[in-house]
């Protein structure tokens, strides 16, 4: 034997300290080394080692069973001590779990809707594979769509070997009618392999060959409902419009809430192609496209592909570059034009995520100061755990234990809340969740990781400082711990303020860019303006109707266009030229077409010519220019000057007539564009466009909207009068806006109250502390009011603090998110002011009640037992 | 009096028998060795510890060798109640077991 002493084993060594130190039983450690030696040197280090481990692997059941076996005895005591403490301080513990609760429910339903905003996209089976194609198109600045032509699907899937299938996407609005049911539903055309690549199941029909007769459908089972009541939708042929019969081959399960494509219906791609949709033509783009890519292939290689390909073909020098957008990142995407797919700023997810934590933050400070501040309560209870034998961190363990079982408390409450506010924030998102939304693995897991987060942060500090007393002080009486300024806690009410402040100026501004929005002058008189789309019928004989309409002296005029008011504009190129212009800058312009009747209708100011009129035959060539266009064109004087539309050698002449003021023909999002306006039935053509838009006098709408109706279903039997008012859809562009504003508000209300509830729980601590002060100034001749002044001082000072801290950071924020806006207010300065006064109030409201209390009592009470 | 599991009633004889040189080692490999099966050691620290509790053995810290690490031996001592209870257990097996003298087994064969 070459070692007179055998090596160790260093790891068996610590575990068996580890288990075995706390009872003192060094000795069996020593006994374990002692045979462990023994056996090494009779038998080898090997033998040794294996017997070690096998020793410690015996030992681990009934070491751990004693262990647990302790901490259950302990466990009961702790809950024992929590429950005594929370019946004898009603008012903290009601504060606590009370503040706590609504904390973990904000999180609670906040984190069901963020969950369900990151689940979007997420159930397709080949999410992975799936991409949507994007077209980036470089006029003066680089503009992004979703849509493609149509070939382009077809070309790609021939041309690249990557490409597994493609399938297009065009939006379908169809009246449906089945016995006297008659429904009015939105879907898509698709091509048979749409239902093949996505995961949209069908519960009746073979998905192989669902889509792949012409006049098919497939619907969700909701519309099988609406439609067909309890028949077998299976087979069923029914009108769609006026001209086309088409045959039910399939249900789908109806479309979950978090897919980017929603729809009621499926139609063929061969039936949109037969209603004349440029299915085979480069020349338009109009459908979504999307690629199933072959199983490990990047969708790099296939982009650079797409690229080679498409610069082979020199016809489509447009085009500068298409991009593969993952399924799954679509639902976050901005930016991107022509977008149909459900979507959501992320910004929002951050923004709502953030409050809410926020929320539970301010709770949990709650627990801190007010355990902290009360602990000299406690001073004694700990010093006889100490002076029993407790170690400091059992007392830690012990003050840890108690505030994870007033979370769990509040989980109990959180999740009553929960329940109770369910249909209030659905309303609030626009969601649809259920109490069995919470049931999901996730879901759970995150809600208990809450729960024992929210103990552990709020507990933590109280438990660092109550088990460190020192056992002599506290049992002699010596040290009254709690009592004096403490930094920690003033700044932790600071930190509660800011907060609160934050959310509110938040709040303030962006009512305030909403109001601003709806009170912008867009440019023309928006209000008693409604507006319709024409059935093919009205359209067919509309001089007649318009005629009806405006016998009505409710009814002061009625006038056409192409366009929506919101969406102003019916296609854009750039593929007007004009004299001078630059024929490196490609402008994208938008146009759309108007009758006579428009610019009175609408109110529209002429900043110079004139609008359309029936005296000018020359008008079928005229144009009206925007100012905004103008301004690109750069003419010193427009009227009458020639432009021509086209591509190089097959150009039309136009000439400008007049140039109308600008005006918001789009969301207060974006800038107004250049918009050229021509005359519907004119020499570009369009001749029956489909908006109509009435002018009426204010008061007695519903008289006057029945009118319409009447009129408007004598001419077109079998439709419904379908209108809306241009102030009221304008206003609906801002739902997101507004949405954000409600949810947040609703926040900001909590997250002041709890704060609120933390502040009276530490004003009434602070006033019993300082019943002797108080006693004292009164014998020396204080003032009533002058000791109430002097209790709200203290509490003010920290919420000046707290705004003074919180304004610039509230200010750049805010300022921030204004951006998105073309036309944005100024985040100004009464809204500061305003947020300060209001938490100031806030405060000494709450605290007056107490300061007030205190001030008043007799100071014989106070100064008795001296 | 109270009535010991066997582990118990071997740990109390060994403790007698070893005298002076009763611990945690030596008990476990005399258990070992008379039983001839494999304990475990803290198999054996846990009743020594319950005995203890219960007034059976007294135990004092003993000396530190090189091979322990430098942690000192707890050697192991008979209370009166622990020798009282040792002679019961002699007593009652011996009573026990009166009458026996080998088994003898009534089945024959398989």
């Amino acid at each position: 034997m070459k070692t007179s002493r055998p090596k160790k084993s260093i790891i068996g060594y610590w575990i068996l300290s580890r288990m075995l130190n706390e009872k003192g039983h060094s000795s069996l450690i020593g006994d374990f080394e002692e045979i462990y030696s023994e056996i090494a040197g009779r038998d080898g280090r090997m033998h040794a080692l294996l017997w070690y481990w096998a020793q410690i692997i015996k030992l681990l059941p009934s070491h751990s069973i004693n262990a647990i076996y302790w901490r259950i005895v302990m466990f009961r005591n702790y809950l024992k001590m929590t429950l005594r403490n929370m019946r004898r301080h009603t008012i903290y513990s009601f504060i606590n779990v009370i503040g706590l609760a609504i904390g973990m429910a904000c999180c609670i339903l906040i984190l069901l809707w963020v969950l369900q905003e990151l689940s979007f996209d997420r159930f397709h089976e080949k999410k992975d594979r799936l991409f949507r194609v994007l077209q980036h198109i470089k006029y003066s600045e680089v503009v992004t769509w979703s849509i493609s032509q149509g070939p382009l699907g077809p070309a790609l899937k021939e041309e690249i070997p990557e490409i597994d299938d493609f399938a297009r996407y065009e939006n379908a609005r169809w009246r449906m009618k089945y016995n006297d049911n008659i429904l009015v539903r939105s879907g898509g055309y698709v091509d048979p392999s749409f239902l093949k690549m996505f995961s949209f199941p069908l519960i009746k029909g073979d998905p192989e060959t669902a889509l792949t007769d012409l006049h098919s459908m497939v619907i969700t089972e909701e519309l099988a409902g609406a439609l067909f009541g309890n028949e077998d939708p299976i087979g069923k042929v029914i009108p769609i419009g006026d001209r086309w019969d088409i045959k039910v081959t399939g249900v789908l399960h109806d479309i979950p809430d978090n897919s980017h494509l929603s729809f009621d219906f499926l139609g063929t791609m061969e039936f949109a192609k037969e209603l004349g949709f440029s299915v085979e033509r480069w020349t338009n783009s109009t459908f979504t496209t999307y690629l199933l890519l072959h199983e490990a292939v990047s969708s790099e290689i296939v982009e650079k592909k797409i690229y080679d390909f498409l610069d082979a073909k020199p016809t489509l020098e447009d085009w500068e570059k298409l991009t593969l957008q993952s399924i799954p990142e679509i639902h976050f995407s901005t930016g991107i034009g022509y977008d149909n797919a459900v979507k959501m700023n992320i910004q929002y997810i951050y923004i709502f995520f953030g409050a809410a934590s926020f929320i539970l933050l301010i709770a949990c400070i709650n627990f801190m100061n007010l355990s902290t501040a009360r602990s000299s309560l406690r001073s004694k209870e700990v010093g006889m755990r100490k002076v029993a034998g407790a170690y400091k961190g059992q007392l830690i363990y012990q003050f840890l234990n108690e505030s994870v079982l007033l979370s769990l408390f509040s989980f109990i409450i959180a999740m009553g809340i929960v329940a109770l506010c369910l249909p209030y924030f659905n309303q609030l998102s626009g969601k649809n969740f259920s109490i069995s939304s919470l049931g999901t693995p996730v879901m759970i897991m995150s809600i208990f990781v809450i729960t024992v987060f929210t103990g552990v942060l709020s507990g933590s500090y109280p438990a660092f400082i109550l088990s460190s007393f020192q056992v002599v002080k506290v049992l002699k009486g010596a040290e009254k711990i709690g009592t004096g300024k403490s930094l920690f806690r003033r700044t932790l009410v600071v930190f509660q303020f800011i907060i609160s402040v934050l959310l509110l100026v938040g709040t303030f501004v962006i009512y305030s860019q909403i109001r601003y929005m709806q009170n912008q002058d867009i440019g023309y008189d928006k209000e008693n303006l409604v507006f319709f789309s024409a059935a093919r019928q009205v359209r067919g004989q509309y001089d007649a109707f318009r005629n009806e309409l405006v016998k009505n002296p409710s009814i002061l005029n009625v006038a056409r266009s192409s366009s929506s008011p919101t969406f102003g504009f019916t296609f854009s190129n750039s593929l007007w030229h004009w004299e001078g212009q630059d024929p490196e800058e490609d402008v994208l312009f938008r146009n759309t077409f108007v009758d006579y009747d428009y610019f009175d209708t609408f109110n529209m100011e002429m900043v110079s010519g004139r609008p359309f009129s029936r005296e000018f035959l020359s008008d079928s060539s005229g144009m009206i220019l925007n100012e905004k266009a103008l301004q690109v064109m750069g003419f010193d004087d427009p009227i009458g000057k020639r432009i021509d539309y086209g591509l190089d050698d097959n150009l039309t002449s136009f000439h400008v007539i007049g140039v109308v003021k600008d005006f918001n023909f789009r969301s207060l999002h974006s800038e107004i564009e250049p918009l050229v306006i021509l005359l519907s039935g004119g020499k570009f053509g369009w001749g029956n466009p489909s908006m109509v838009y009435a002018r009426i006098k204010s008061g007695n709408f519903s008289e006057t909207i029945d009118f319409m109706k009447t009129t408007y279903e004598t001419f077109a039997p079998d439709y419904t009068f379908d209108y809306g008012f241009v102030d009221e859809s304008f206003e609906r562009l801002y739902l997101a806006e507004q949405r954000i504003g409600n949810i947040l508000k609703t926040f900001t209300g909590l997250a002041i109250f709890i704060s609120c509830l933390g502040l009276l729980g530490l004003a009434s601590f602070m006033a019993m502390r300082r019943t002797k002060e108080i006693g004292v100034r009164k014998v020396f001749g204080a003032s009533v009011s002058g000791i109430i002044v002097l209790l709200i001082k203290e509490f003010s000072k920290w919420i000046i603090i707290a705004n003074i801290i919180s304004w610039p950071l509230a200010y750049f924020a805010m300022n921030r998110w204004l951006q998105r806006f073309a036309y944005r207010t100024n985040v100004q300065l009464w809204i500061f002011l305003a947020v300060g006064g209001m938490t100031l109030m806030i405060a000494v409201f709450t605290v007056g009640y107490q300061a007030i209390k205190a001030a008043r009592a007799n100071p014989v009470d106070a100064l008795r037992y001296e | 009096m109270e009535i010991l599991t066997k582990l118990e009633e071997l740990i109390l004889i060994s403790v007698w028998k070893l005298g002076e040189n009763a611990y945690g080692t030596t008990i476990y490999k005399h258990i070992g060795e008379v039983t001839g099966k494999k304990l475990s050691l803290g198999g054996v620290y846990f009743p020594l510890d319950r005995l203890t509790k219960r007034g059976y053995l007294n135990n004092y810290i003993g000396e530190v060798t090189e091979e322990r690490r430098g942690l000192s031996k707890r050697y192991y001592k008979l209370t009166n109640k622990g020798l009282a209870a040792l002679d019961e257990i002699y007593r009652v097996t011996e009573v026990m077991w009166k009458g026996y003298s080998g088994l003898t087994f009534a089945e024959g064969g398989d």
